[in-house]
């Protein structure tokens, strides 16, 4: 069977095939079924993409776009330490005026009761969510490598969509080289390190500070911007700070 | 040697007057309603049951003999003293006021009540509830539901109907008695690996135990009993069916066979 992707507004009846009803369904974002009467619609507008991953199985969600996050397990965060709590765990704010969320100490590579995380109130944490029960508040961790502190750089914030595109374009397979490219771009003007929240925040670090303001305002501006315009958005604003620096 | 021994209960109070001079404590009821006695210490075979009409000061001397020298004749024979527990009950049957069955505000929250409560919210480590009523430990004598009017099936089950002092107080406003269940009080068995996600959710109905008053913001109650736990629940946090207990720790809605984990009360 064909993946469909159609437009949706919130409680649009679907275009599931008859024989769909038959294979397992797995609901993703954007979708709803009720508890009642085990209908399904859709709760967000956007595009509806209907996937057969597998025979007599079919996997459904909305692709829309917000910019308030709401917890899922297994998303990478950018997070803000904001307090601890209880002695045992840190609070940290994924997006502001939103509920808090909790980082456990022990939920760090070789934590212990005795050793505990050197992190204090403001540092900068990539993790990734463990637990996101609706009625609880969400838990992370920082188990695997390269999850931690973030020290120095920029965070910037976006919009989840976009977010979801930079983190995720690399796994497309059948995207054409190019197309989406806005890492690669900006690798071939400097070198940087970024982190990529699923929460809508991006962290991007550079050798020098103009290169990370550089790299920091392309970002900002490609948010908004069209996927054909990053080429000449990137040139400017490096030429911009090379201007600046000279001077 | 017999004598009564009266100890204030529910709706009196000991109160001390003076006259001729003299200072005389008596039982003095302190609401509107029929006298009650009941006698507390087992033992004794006959007791003189009076129950009198509306009193509304010095209902009893107390006997205050008990520096007495024992019977100097016969040492076999000792003294037996009965206490006899004076209350005064509110009789809403007769009132024409529409009161509640069984006023709250004289029925409050004490420890060792059991109670109905409403979850309000969850934490990892601890439920807040909110006290809906108190269960009553006087039964009526027939037990039956048809005996007080409005009486309630026991939430818990078992046998006959308990009564219930409802709360009037609007929860809109918090002005209901907030409590706390702690997760090493949800059961009595593993206390340490319970999680409280898998035992209740917000908007179940909860029959809890009070376990202390606690600080002036929460009761601190327990449900670590067999008939102590989730009475009613609906599934999806209240926008599913009616569930119903099937064991101790599941919850099914009959209509779709869906489950949920709950910590239940005993079932019928």
């Amino acid at each position: 069977m064909q993946p469909q992707t159609v437009v949706v507004l919130p409680g649009d009846k679907l275009p599931l095939s008859p024989s769909s009803s038959q294979s397992a369904l797995t609901l993703g974002p954007g979708i709803y079924c009720n508890p009642q009467t085990h209908e399904i619609i859709p709760t967000q507008a956007g595009i509806a993409h209907i996937t057969h991953p597998k025979p007599h199985r079919t996997q459904l969600y909305v692709d829309y776009d917000s910019k308030r996050y709401i917890p899922c397990v297994g998303d990478l965060v950018i997070g803000c330490i904001v307090g601890t709590q209880g002695g045992d765990s840190y609070r940290v704010s994924l997006s502001n005026f939103s509920n808090d969320v909790s980082l456990p100490y022990m939920a760090f590579p070789n934590a212990s009761k005795k050793n505990r995380p050197t992190l204090v109130k403001g540092d900068l944490v990539y993790a990734k969510v463990a637990s996101a029960e609706k009625e609880l508040e969400a838990t992370l961790e920082c188990l695997d490598p390269g999850f931690g502190i973030l020290e120095d750089g920029m965070v910037l914030d976006c919009p989840l969509r976009f977010a979801r595109m930079l983190l995720f374009e690399g796994d497309d397979k059948q995207k054409k080289e190019g197309t989406s490219s806005l890492l690669r771009l900006l690798a071939r003007h400097t070198k940087f390190e970024i982190a990529i929240g699923i929460n809508g925040k991006i962290w991007i670090k550079c050798d020098t500070v103009s290169d990370t303001l550089a790299c920091y305002r392309i970002v900002l501006e490609c948010c908004k911007s069209p996927v054909s315009q990053y080429d000449s958005i990137v040139k400017r604003h490096f030429k911009e700070v090379a201007k600046v620096v000279e001077e | 040697m017999l004598s009564n021994r009266y100890i204030c209960g529910h709706g009196t109070k000991l109160l001390d007057y003076k006259y001729n001079g003299m200072s005389i404590k008596a039982l003095t009821a302190t609401l509107l309603g029929d006298v009650s006695v009941e006698e507390v210490k087992e033992g004794t075979q006959d007791d003189e049951s009076e129950s009198n009409g509306e009193e509304t000061e010095k209902d009893k001397e107390i006997d205050n003999d008990s520096n007495n020298e024992e019977t100097p004749t016969d040492s076999k024979i000792d003294r037996i003293v009965k206490t006899v527990k004076v209350s005064v009950i509110q009789e809403t049957k007769s009132s024409k006021k529409s009161l509640v069955d069984d006023n709250f505000a004289n029925n409050l929250p004490k420890e060792g009540d059991i109670v109905l409560t409403r979850v309000t919210r969850i934490s990892l480590q601890r439920a807040n509830v909110e006290i809906l009523a108190v269960e009553n430990a006087n039964v009526p004598v027939d037990s039956g539901v048809g005996s007080n009017g409005s009486g309630i099936v026991a939430a818990g089950g078992g046998s006959g109907a308990a009564t219930f002092s409802v709360s009037q107080v609007s929860s809109d406003l918090g002005e209901t008695f907030r409590g706390l269940i702690r997760s090493q009080d949800v059961r009595a068995t593993e206390r340490d690996r319970v999680k409280i996600m898998d035992c209740f959710k917000p908007g179940d109905i909860v029959r809890a135990q009070v376990l202390s008053l606690g600080d002036g913001t929460n009761y601190y109650l327990t449900t670590a009993r067999n008939d102590l736990g989730v009475v009613f629940a609906r599934a999806a946090n209240g926008a599913g069916g009616l569930m119903y207990a099937t064991d101790w720790q599941t919850m099914t809605v009959p209509s779709t066979g869906l489950t949920e984990k709950r910590k239940c009360a005993k079932p019928l």
